[in-house]
């Protein structure tokens, strides 16, 4: 080899030298950051547009719902766990209907489900609140009256259950009036999540 | 002067001339006609490539050049190729002397120009001379290049070469000539050399004279004088033509050929007319405007308005030449190379920043899609959560009559002789059950039986209740008054928890609808 031909060759050589080492520091990384770019955004998109992804609106509403419920459940619960506030509203409701709470006692109270029962129930089996208070409550009034006090005890904020309703005609000098002795049942029910005081705290708290 | 001689003659008025114009560093293409160089032109059949023709044109010229010459040190290129099939194809190989080529360029390397090679003066007139013959397609044709010292014959029908030739004679032979001794009219001893210069002037100034034309500056000598020592020259190259003619052309042929005259030789006033006396046939000058008396000048204007054949190099300067080529090749390689590296790595970062910027917000639309499922997730956990609840309600509270629906309706179905004296209901497990007592004031005409059937019946329509049957029955007296008291038995209908407990009647403000 001729050293014309030798130095052409080395100059051919460096050349590909400096292109293969231009490639490998710039090129080759740049592409290996662009696929694993493309790959990582291709990862983070949904693979199927049949995925749809779920509405913000539809969160929102479910949660809400949610809340509703887990109030309602907590509000109607609270009957069972102070005599004080059921005692007020069952006030509130013989006030609206007209007629007079003469007694209000409460009977044999305890604990359901909640207190320990750890047995799964059957699918037939009764089930036992978490919480049962048992009230002895003798209305006097109209009869009419009495009856719109227990349709409005039914749709108000407490899970009862009247046990026995006795209604007899109420002493002569009451014209008209009857006399209803009820036994009723008012259950409560725990539900996971907020704490129940809380929820009444914030209900009551204008 | 042998060549060397000659070169370095022109060594001192080059380089004057190249300062002077400021050509320094200027490429110089040599034309030139050196006693080494040789001019072939070779002919073989259509079927031969054009790659091989002039292989072997290039060999044989290499064969022929005094001093040896490598094939590959010499140029060859197909002038002209018959259209017809079965034809030919014409090559015209040259090539110098390693030793010729060398020293033109070390003379121009010495006046600071770049040698860019060397072209034969006889290649250029033999491709003058085909071109002569290719513009004319009609019939056949002579075409004759004049040169200095050599002139060339191309011979062609219809545009289509078919030989070329070089003859012998050119403006220095007829120079040569005319240096001869030039004889006075009527006297016979009496005569004069003409120095060279001199003959030349003649030449270019008289040209072929007239028999009777006085020669201007030789007094007492005509164109008598002149024309016998041109005559010899003029009568070769009327030879050389008719022989060319008969072997290319046939007879019916050669009576219409037209000889064109180019070169700087056709600026001889005379000549041309001069050739046509001697082969019988017309003559055409054909010079362009620019035309010179020079044959080199000839050369360099014909190389002008064409492209220039591919020029010769010393075997080092080519050598050189060749590297420097593959250098620069491989050096735009390079370059390319990493202009496209450099361009794709831009192309690359472009797309890389754009995608950052995209994956960014991918990222972002990610984690709240993420954090949207979770609290979508979270939400069917609540929402599954208070559903269990809400199955323990229904099952706590189990179903049971409605007591006021009851109670409503038996307001509604009492008639009014009847007093209600008591009424009980129980809720069991196994149903609901209420009796109903009361009394009915007896008077005569009372159907108290039908009565009280009546009522029983109409607490049996009740919607709410399953079933009323009439239980015991008594006669007594209150008050000193007979009553007729009754009792009757209810079966109620079950309302479903769900409906009683009426779940999720709770409004958003947290009151009860």
């Amino acid at each position: 080899m001729n050293p014309q031909t030798r130095q052409i060759t080395a100059e051919i050589a460096i050349g590909l030298v400096i292109c293969f080492a231009a490639a490998e520091l710039l090129l080759l990384p740049a592409r290996r950051e662009l696929r694993e770019q493309r790959a990582s955004i291709a990862g983070m998109m949904p693979t199927s547009s049949a995925v749809k992804a779920p509405d913000e609106r539809d969160v929102a509403r479910l949660a809400e719902a949610n809340e509703r419920g887990r109030r309602e459940i907590v509000l109607r619960s609270a009957a069972s766990k102070d005599e004080a506030a059921l005692f007020a509203q069952i006030m509130a409701i013989a006030d609206r209907q007209r007629i007079r709470v003469d007694q209000f006692e409460p009977g044999v109270s305890g604990h359901g489900a909640g207190s320990g029962s750890k047995a799964t129930p059957q699918p037939d089996e009764p089930v036992r609140p978490d919480t049962v208070a048992i009230y002895n409550v003798s209305l006097s009034g109209g009869y009419a009256g009495i009856v719109r006090f227990l349709d409005e005890l039914r749709r108000s904020l407490v899970f009862v259950n009247a046990k026995s309703i006795r209604i007899a005609p109420a002493d002569l000098d009451a014209a008209n009036g009857v006399r209803a002795e009820l036994l009723v049942e008012f259950y409560g029910f725990n539900v996971p999540g907020e704490s129940p005081d809380a929820i009444i705290r914030r209900e009551v708290t204008p | 002067m042998d060549f060397d001689a000659a070169i370095a003659a022109y060594a001192a008025p080059l380089a004057e001339f190249v300062t002077q114009h400021g050509l320094i560093g200027c490429e110089a293409l040599v034309v030139c006609r050196s006693a080494s160089g040789v001019v072939q032109t070779s002919t073989v059949g259509r079927q031969v490539a054009i790659a091989s023709g002039e292989a072997a044109a290039r060999l044989a010229v290499s064969t022929s050049i005094e001093g040896g010459c490598e094939p590959e040190d010499a140029e060859a290129l197909c002038i002209c190729q018959d259209a017809v099939a079965g034809g030919q194809r014409h090559f015209l190989a040259y090539g110098d002397s390693d030793t010729s080529l060398q020293a033109i360029e070390a003379l121009l390397r010495r006046c600071e120009l770049r040698p860019s090679g060397v072209i034969p003066l006889d290649a250029i007139a033999s491709i003058e001379a085909v071109k002569l013959v290719q513009e004319s397609t009609v019939g056949a044709t002579a075409a004759l290049w004049i040169g200095d010292h050599s002139s060339v014959l191309a011979v062609g029908i219809d545009g289509g070469p078919r030989f070329v030739r070089p003859i012998g004679v050119g403006i220095e032979t007829l120079v040569d000539a005319l240096t001869r001794p030039l004889r006075r009219s009527g006297e016979s001893n009496p005569s004069i050399c003409l120095p060279r210069s001199e003959a030349r002037r003649l030449l270019t100034e008289i040209g072929f004279p007239r028999p009777d034309e006085e020669i201007p500056g030789l007094e007492g000598f005509s164109g008598e004088a002149v024309l016998p020592l041109l005559q010899p020259l003029v009568q070769r190259i009327g030879l050389e033509v008719k022989q060319s003619l008969r072997y290319a052309t046939s007879t019916e042929s050669r009576a219409t050929v037209a000889i064109r005259v180019r070169g700087p030789g056709a600026t001889i006033r005379g000549l041309a007319d001069a050739i046509a006396r001697s082969t019988g046939m017309t003559a055409e000058v054909v010079n362009s405007a620019t035309s010179t008396d020079s044959s080199v000048c000839g050369g360099i204007e014909a190389i002008v308005r064409w492209d220039a054949p591919p020029p010769l190099f010393a075997r080092g300067s080519r050598a050189e030449r060749s590297s420097r080529r593959v250098r620069h090749a491989v050096l735009g390689g390079v370059a390319a190379a990493l202009c496209f590296i450099g361009y794709e790595w831009f192309d690359a970062s472009a797309q890389i920043s754009q995608l950052r910027v995209q994956g960014e917000a991918a990222r972002v639309v990610q984690a709240q899609r993420r954090q949207l499922a979770d609290a979508l997730d979270r939400a069917l956990d609540d929402n599954r959560m208070l559903q269990e609840v809400r199955e323990r309600v229904v099952r706590a509270v189990g179903n049971g009559a409605d007591p006021a629906g009851f109670l409503a309706g038996l307001g509604g179905a009492m008639p009014g002789d009847v007093q209600l004296t008591g009424i009980e209901m129980q809720s069991e497990s196994d149903g609901s059950r209420a009796t109903v007592r009361g009394k009915l004031a007896l008077r005569p005409g009372l159907d108290a039986g039908g009565a009280i059937r009546k009522f029983v019946a109409s607490l049996d329509s009740i919607p709410l209740v399953v079933q009323a049957r009439l239980g015991r029955t008594a006669r007594v007296t209150e008050d000193g008054k007979l009553h007729q008291s009754f009792e009757i038995n209810l079966e109620l209908t079950p309302i479903p928890a769900s409906a009683r407990v009426a779940l999720g009647q709770i409004d958003a403000e947290g009151g009860t609808p």
